[in-house]
C-alpha cells in the first residue's frame, strides 16, 4: 500500500512515469519506518543516487499546466494579457458566454487555448491534472500545444540577430540538442518576413523535447 | 500570423471546390473516398455527469410512491397542467424533454430504466471511475472501455476513430487508440495549418515513442481537418449551447467520413442537490438543451442516422425522497437514452423493481435492475464490435430482451 502510494505520487512526480521497483521499495520503507514523515520520506528520495540518473532526466512530459506557465515565463507577452489571464475563469464555457467578457480578439484565442489546454480547474476530479500524460495527452492536446505555442511567439518580443542562437538563449537558456539546433535553423530559414520566421523559430524552440520534457 | 490568415490558407488548400457536405450524398467528398470504402457504424456516448435524476427524467407517475416522496419535485401525471408527456400508459418524460418525443414515437429513442452501475459509492468519482472505465481499474492506470471497444474493432486505418468533443481525454476513451479531442468546429478552424512547419514535426522524436507517435498522428489530423471549411458549415436547429455546438461538431465530422467510430460527448451539471425546478440554474434547462440539441443533431444526421447510435450514461442516479431545498441527492438506479436508426425504440425497457420502501435500496434509492455493461454489449455487439461481453473482463453478462 505504501509502495503504491509513492510509486502514484512523489516517484511519478519527482522521477519518472514509471519509477524503478527498488527506488519504490526504498522510499516505501523510508515511509513506513519514519511513520509517514514526508520530510524524511523525500530526504530518502533526494539522496538517491538513482534519483539523479541520467536517465530520468528529460523523461517527463511536462503537463499542460507546466508547460504554459513555463512558455509565458520564458516568453511573457504584454502586461494586459497576464492581467486577463489572472481574472477567474469563466464557469460557463458557452460561446455566448465567453463573448461578453472580452479584452481584445488576440487576448480571447490565447485565453481559449490556455483554458482548453491548462486551465487547473477544468480536470472532472477534485485530485487535478494527473501526473501521467496518458491522461491528458491525445493528438489534439499536441495541436493545442502548437497552437499556444505559436500564439505565445506571436505576441513575444520578436527575435533579431542570430535567430536561432537568441532562441536556445531565451527559450532552452543555452541547452540544446543539434537535432534542435537543426530544427531551429530550417525555421528560420522559411520563407516569410523576419518577425514571421521569429514566430517559427521561438514556435519551434517551445515545441523542442528539451522545452517540452523535464 | 493572425489566426484569421492561417484560416485563410486553410481554406484554400486541399479542395478547391465547394465544401463536401453541399455536394449531395454523404461521402460525397472526393478526399474522403478512400474513407468510404471502410464506413461503419458510430457509437456516441452521451455523459450526463454529476448523476441524473432518471425519476425526474422518465417518470413513473403511476407509481403512488413517487408522488409520496416528491410533494414538491414531483412532475405532475399526463394531462395535468406542467404533467409528464406519456411514454407508454406508465412514464412519461419532463415537459423539459418534449422534443424528444417525437424521436419516441417515430421509434428511434428508447429508454432503459432502473439502470445503473454495481457501485453503491455515493461518490462521483469513484461511480465515474466505474462508469468510465467499466470497472476493473487501479488508481494510477486506466483504460475506458470505449476505447477497448475501439481496440476490439478491425482498425482499417482510419484517423480519426475515437472523438472525444471534451477537452483532454475522458477515462472513457483512454487507452491504446489514438484520440483526437475537439470540441467545436471553431476548433478545426484554430488548428489548421499551424503544425506544418519544423515546430509541429520535432516532437515526431520525442524521448518517448508514444508521444512522438501522437505528434505525428496530430499531424495527420490536420492536414486532414484544414480542408473541411468549418467555417461556412451552419446548419439550422441548435440551441446555442456548449452540448450543441458538440453536437454539431460531431454531425460535421460524420459527414465527413473521416473514420469516427466511436465518441465521447459530455453534459455536466446534473449534480442537482437544490432548486431542481429553477428556470436559471436549475435542471429543466440542462434537460431542454438535452433534448432541443439532440433533435438538431438529429435531424441534422440525415440518412447516416441509421448508422449512429447515442447512449446516455451518467454515474448514478438520485435519492428517490426529495430534499429540504427542492432538489436531491446522491442515489443509484436511473434511466438511459438509446437513440439511433437501428434502435428498436418507442419503449421504455428495463425491469420497473418500484418505489415502495421495501424495495429501495438501502431503503432509499431506485434498485438497479439493468447493469448499464448489459445495455452497452448489446448496443456494441450490434454495431459490429466482436465478443462484445470481452469489453468487461469482471462482468458476469446478463443477456436483455432485445433494444436494438
Amino acid at each position: 500500500m505504501a509502495g503504491e502510494s509513492c510509486r502514484s505520487n512523489d516517484l511519478v512526480r519527482f522521477v519518472s512515469d514509471d519509477p524503478p521497483p527498488a527506488l519504490v521499495d526504498r522510499v516505501a520503507a523510508s515511509w513506513q519506518a519514519s511513520g509517514g514523515d514526508l520530510a524524511q520520506v523525500m530526504e530518502t528520495l533526494l539522496l538517491d543516487p538513482e534519483f539523479y540518473a541520467e536517465r530520468h532526466r528529460d523523461s517527463k512530459l511536462k503537463t499542460p499546466l507546466e508547460f504554459a506557465v513555463g512558455a509565458l515565463r520564458v516568453l511573457p507577452p504584454p502586461p494586459e494579457f497576464l492581467d486577463f489571464l489572472a481574472r477567474p475563469p469563466v464557469p460557463d464555457s458557452s460561446p455566448a458566454a465567453r463573448n461578453e467578457d472580452s479584452v481584445s480578439p488576440e487576448a480571447d484565442v490565447l485565453v481559449d487555448v490556455l483554458q482548453a489546454l491548462a486551465n487547473p480547474y477544468a480536470w472532472a476530479a477534485p485530485t487535478g491534472w494527473p501526473d501521467v500524460p496518458e491522461t491528458w495527452s491525445s493528438t489534439s492536446s499536441v495541436r493545442g500545444r502548437m497552437l499556444l505555442a505559436t500564439l505565445v511567439a506571436e505576441h513575444a518580443e520578436p527575435l533579431g540577430g542570430d535567430m536561432v542562437e537568441e532562441a536556445v538563449q531565451r527559450v532552452l537558456l543555452g541547452r540544446a540538442s543539434e537535432a534542435t539546433r537543426s530544427a531551429l535553423r530550417e525555421a528560420a530559414a522559411r520563407p516569410g518576413s523576419e518577425r514571421e520566421r521569429s514566430v517559427q523559430v521561438l514556435a519551434t524552440a517551445l515545441m523542442s523535447p528539451e522545452f517540452q520534457y523535464r | 500570423m493572425r489566426r484569421r490568415d492561417l484560416l485563410r490558407i486553410g481554406a484554400l488548400t486541399l479542395f478547391g471546390a465547394g465544401p463536401f457536405w453541399a455536394s449531395g450524398a454523404p461521402g460525397g467528398a472526393p478526399g474522403f473516398l478512400a474513407h468510404a470504402a471502410t464506413r461503419g457504424k458510430v457509437l456516441v456516448v452521451l455523459f450526463l455527469r454529476g448523476g441524473l435524476d432518471g425519476l425526474h427524467c422518465v417518470v413513473p407517475y403511476t407509481d403512488a410512491e413517487y408522488y409520496r416522496a416528491r410533494p414538491k419535485l414531483g412532475v405532475p401525471r399526463p394531462g395535468r397542467p406542467g404533467g409528464a408527456l406519456d411514454l407508454d400508459g406508465r412514464f412519461g418524460l419532463h415537459p423539459a424533454l418534449a422534443p424528444l418525443l417525437p424521436l419516441y414515437r417515430g421509434g428511434s429513442l428508447a429508454v432503459v430504466h432502473a439502470v445503473g452501475t454495481p457501485v453503491s459509492s455515493r461518490s462521483h468519482f469513484e461511480a465515474q471511475d466505474f462508469l468510465e472505465t467499466g470497472g476493473g481499474f487501479t488508481p494510477t492506470r486506466q483504460d475506458g472501455w470505449l476505447n477497448r471497444y475501439l481496440q476490439r474493432r478491425p482498425d482499417g486505418h482510419r484517423l480519426m476513430r475515437g472523438l472525444a468533443t471534451v477537452n483532454g481525454v475522458p477515462v472513457t476513451l483512454r487507452g491504446r487508440v489514438p484520440v483526437t479531442s475537439l470540441t467545436s468546429l471553431d476548433d478545426i478552424d484554430a488548428t489548421a495549418d499551424v503544425d506544418q512547419g519544423p515546430a509541429g514535426r520535432i516532437l515526431e522524436r520525442a524521448p518517448d515513442a508514444n508521444h512522438s507517435r501522437l505528434s505525428a498522428h496530430s499531424r495527420e489530423v490536420s492536414k486532414t481537418l484544414r480542408g473541411l471549411k468549418p467555417q461556412a458549415y451552419r446548419p439550422s436547429g441548435y440551441p446555442d449551447t456548449a452540448l450543441a455546438e458538440q453536437l454539431k461538431l460531431l454531425a460535421f465530422l460524420l459527414k465527413a467520413r473521416v473514420g469516427v467510430e466511436a465518441v465521447h460527448v459530455e453534459h455536466d451539471g446534473f449534480d442537482t442537490h437544490a432548486h431542481q425546478e429553477a428556470k436559471e440554474g436549475g435542471m429543466r434547462p440542462l434537460m431542454m438543451d438535452l433534448a432541443e440539441s439532440l433533435r438538431a443533431f438529429w435531424q441534422d444526421l440525415g440518412p447516416l442516422r441509421q448508422e449512429v447510435v447515442v447512449v446516455t450514461l451518467t454515474e448514478f442516479g438520485r435519492r428517490v425522497q426529495e430534499n429540504g431545498s427542492t432538489g436531491t441527492d446522491h442515489g443509484r438506479g436511473t434511466c438511459c437514452f438509446l437513440l439511433g436508426g437501428p434502435v428498436r425504440g418507442g419503449r421504455v425497457y428495463g425491469r420497473w423493481p418500484g418505489l415502495a420502501k421495501e424495495k429501495l435500496f438501502q431503503g432509499m434509492d431506485l434498485q438497479v435492475t439493468t447493469d448499464y455493461r448489459d445495455v452497452l454489449i448489446q448496443v456494441a455487439g450490434a454495431l459490429g464490435c466482436p465478443e462484445p461481453r470481452r469489453l468487461f473482463a469482471d462482468h458476469a453478462a446478463r443477456p436483455l430482451e432485445r433494444m436494438i
